[in-house]
C-alpha cells in the first residue's frame, strides 16, 4: 500500500512539466536571459571598442580582462565555498590568501624548495590555519546569527594584515611564476599576445573550479555543505557535525585562496595588501555569479574582468584607476536588478 | 536485565535561564508507540528537543541503557531520528537530496535501494525527485520529512506534530503509512500531536504534559476513556 493522494498518473514523467519543475525551468530561463543580457552588453560595447581602437587592441584587452577575471573568479570561489556552508561572507578571505602566499614565498625564498611544492605547502598550511581559526574564532558564535561572525572576519582581516606587515614588512617582493616568462613566451591571437603565464593561470583556475564543482555535487561533504547552508537545525538532526562541516569549508576556501594568491602575485608583486583589490573584484564576481554557485563564481569573475578591462580601456575619462569603481558598479547593479546573480538560486519557500 | 529503549529520569530543560520542563519521567520500550499530549506551551516540543539535546537539559536521559550523550550528531548515529515541527525541509535542496541527506550517517551500500523503497511508499515524491523541496505541498513535505527521518534506520523516531497544517484525509493516510512502516521495521515512536484521537488510536501508551510536567500517564485506551483527557484533548 502506498500513498496516492489522487489518481494522478504514476509515471515519473506524469508531472514533469508542472509544479516545482516550473520553478526549476524558470530559474534556467532566468539564468539564460541574464547571461544573454550580459553577453549582449559586452558585445555591443565590443563593436564600439573594435571601431574605436582596432581589432588587435581589442583582443589584447579581452585577453587581459578574461585572464585577470579568472583569478577574481578563483577568489570568488573561495568566498562562495564559505558562503554556501555558512551564509556568511568572509572578509578575511583575501588576507588569508595573502598570508598563504607569503608562506609559499618563504618556502621558496628561505628553504629553497621548488615552487610547486612551495605553493602546495602554502595551501596546506593556510588550510590548517583556517581550520584552527574557524575552531577558535568562529565556532563559539551561533551559526544562525551572521552579523557577529562577519564582524569577526573583518577583525581577522585587520589582524592578518598587521601580522603580515610585522613579519614580512611592506616592501613589495617579486614572486616567481610556475610558467615560462620570457619576452616571447606567448601565443599570438590576431596580433594580440596571450602570455603562457596568463594562459597557465587560467587553465589551473578552470581545472580547480571544475574539480571542486564535481566533488561538491557528488560527495558526502558537498551534501553536508548544502544541508548546513539550507537549514542548520535540520542538518543537526540528520547527524551532520555543523562545526566540522563549516571548518572544512574554511579550510578548502583558504587553500583555493592561497593558490589564487600565488598565481596573482607574479604580476601584482607581493605585499600585505596585494590581495585587497583582488578581493573587491572577487566580491563583484561572487555577487554577479550568484554567491552560492561555484560555476557562477568563475563566470562572474570573467565577466567582471572583461567589464573592467573594456570600460577602463575604452572610456578615457574613466582612466585606469577606475577599476575599483567598475567593481562597485557591478555589485550595485547586480544587487539592484538581479539579487540572485547570474547562476544563483533564488530561495523559494512555501509556507 | 532488560531496559527500556529510552528512559528520561527527572529531566529539566532550559531555554536560556528559563526552565521549561520540570522533572519529566518517561519511558519508551523497543518498538513501542508513545503519544505526548498537552496544551500549547506545555513543553511537548521541548521534550522532544531535550531528547536530541537541542536544548540544555539537566537530569538523566538513557538510550539503550546508556546515557544519551550531549551531541546531537552522536545521538542521531545511535539511532534517534526526529521530524521537527514545521518538518525541517531543506527547501533549496532537491527532493532526492533531501532523502539522501536523511541517510547522511549511513555508509552502507543499501542507500540507493532504500531511496527506491521510499519512492515506492510515497509515489508523489518519486514524480518530483529533482524538484526543489521548498516547492512541495505541505503533505508532500511531510512525506519527505518522514522518508528522510527513516532513511537513517533509527530505532526511535520522534515526531513533532506531523498533522500540523494538513488536510484530514492526508493526515489519515500519512498515519497509516507511518504505523505500517514503523511496525515493519520495529521502530519505536514518540509522537507529539494535537490530533489526540488519531494519535491515541495508533499509540500503545500516552503522556499528558501540563506546564512542563507530566500530569497523567497510562495506556492509550485508559487515556481515551479518562474523563479529563477526553474533555481537554478529545473534545467530547
Amino acid at each position: 500500500m502506498a500513498i496516492t493522494t489522487t489518481d494522478r498518473p504514476d509515471s515519473p514523467a506524469g508531472r514533469r512539466s508542472r509544479g516545482g519543475d516550473v520553478l526549476a525551468a524558470r530559474r534556467r530561463r532566468s539564468a539564460a536571459k541574464s547571461l544573454g543580457v550580459v553577453t549582449a552588453l559586452l558585445a555591443a560595447f565590443s563593436v564600439y571598442a573594435i571601431i574605436d581602437g582596432g581589432l588587435t587592441l581589442y583582443l589584447q584587452r579581452v585577453i587581459d580582462g578574461a585572464t585577470n577575471g579568472v583569478l577574481y573568479g578563483m577568489v570568488a570561489l573561495a568566498l562562495v565555498l564559505v558562503f554556501k556552508a555558512t551564509g556568511v561572507i568572509n572578509f578575511a578571505q583575501g588576507a588569508m590568501a595573502m598570508f598563504g602566499t607569503f608562506l609559499a614565498f618563504t618556502a621558496v625564498d628561505k628553504w629553497a624548495v621548488p615552487l610547486v611544492v612551495a605553493i602546495l605547502i602554502g595551501m596546506v598550511l593556510s588550510a590548517g590555519a583556517a581550520a584552527g581559526i574557524e575552531r577558535v574564532l568562529i565556532r563559539p558564535f551561533d551559526p544562525s546569527n551572521h552579523l557577529p561572525i562577519i564582524i569577526v572576519t573583518l577583525a581577522l582581516y585587520l589582524a592578518l594584515n598587521a601580522l603580515a606587515a610585522l613579519l614580512w614588512g611592506f616592501d613589495p617582493r617579486g614572486f616567481p611564476t610556475l610558467f615560462p616568462t620570457g619576452s616571447d613566451d606567448y601565443l599570438s591571437i590576431g596580433g594580440a599576445r596571450l602570455y603562457y603565464t596568463k594562459l597557465g593561470t587560467a587553465l589551473v583556475a578552470v581545472a580547480v573550479v571544475v574539480a571542486l564543482h564535481l566533488t561538491l555535487s557528488r560527495s558526502r561533504l558537498g551534501l553536508a555543505f548544502r544541508c548546513v547552508a539550507s537549514n542548520v537545525e535540520s542538518s543537526r538532526l540528520l547527524g551532520v557535525h555543523i562545526g566540522r562541516t563549516v571548518q572544512s569549508s574554511w579550510a578548502i576556501a583558504a587553500a583555493v585562496g592561497t593558490l589564487a594568491g600565488c598565481l596573482a602575485a607574479p604580476t601584482t608583486y607581493l605585499d600585505p595588501t596585494f590581495m585587497d583589490k583582488i578581493l573587491i573584484y572577487a566580491f563583484a564576481a561572487a555577487t554577479l555569479g550568484g554567491l552560492d554557485s561555484i560555476a557562477g563564481a568563475l563566470v562572474g569573475g570573467v565577466v567582471t574582468g572583461l567589464a573592467i578591462a573594456l570600460l577602463t580601456g575604452y572610456i578615457p575619462w574613466l582612466g585606469g584607476e577606475f577599476a575599483l569603481g567598475c567593481a562597485f558598479f557591478v555589485i550595485i547593479a547586480v544587487l539592484q536588478f538581479k539579487p540572485s546573480g547570474l547562476l544563483g538560486r533564488r530561495t523559494q519557500d512555501r509556507v | 536485565m532488560t531496559h527500556p529503549l529510552l528512559e528520561l529520569r527527572a529531566v529539566h530543560a532550559f531555554y536560556g535561564d528559563v526552565e521549561c520542563l520540570h522533572g519529566v519521567d518517561l519511558t519508551v520500550a523497543d518498538g513501542e508507540v508513545v503519544v505526548v499530549l498537552g496544551a500549547n506551551g506545555a513543553g511537548k516540543t521541548t521534550l522532544l528537543r531535550s531528547i536530541c539535546q537541542l536544548v540544555r537539559t539537566k537530569g538523566q536521559i538513557l538510550f539503550d541503557g546508556a546515557p544519551i550523550g550531549a551531541n546531537t550528531y552522536d545521538i542521531v548515529r545511535r539511532g534517534v531520528s526526529m521530524v521537527p515541527q514545521g518538518r525541517g525541509t531543506l527547501v533549496d535542496l532537491t527532493v532526492e537530496d533531501n532523502i539522501r541527506a536523511g541517510g547522511y550517517i549511513r555508509r552502507d551500500k543499501d542507500v540507493e535501494s532504500d531511496l527506491g523503497y521510499w519512492y515506492e511508499v510515497f509515489p508523489p515524491l518519486a514524480q518530483r525527485r529533482s524538484t526543489l523541496a521548498g516547492s512541495l505541498s505541505g503533505g508532500e513535505q511531510q512525506m519527505l520529512a518522514i522518508a528522510r527521518a527513516l532513511m537513517s534506520k533509527p530505532k526511535l523516531l520522534l515526531l513533532d506534530e506531523p498533522s500540523l497544517g494538513l488536510a484530514p484525509i492526508v493526515v489519515r493516510q500519512l498515519f497509516d503509512v507511518l504505523a505500517r512502516v514503523c511496525a515493519e521495521r520495529a521502530v519505536a515512536m514518540v509522537v507529539v500531536e494535537q490530533n489526540a484521537a488519531l494519535a491515541l488510536g495508533m499509540a500503545q501508551r500516552g503522556y499528558v504534559l501540563e506546564a512542563g510536567a507530566i500530569a497523567v500517564t497510562g495506556e492509550a485506551n485508559t487515556l481515551r476513556d479518562d474523563e479529563n483527557v477526553r474533555r481537554a484533548y478529545l473534545g467530547y
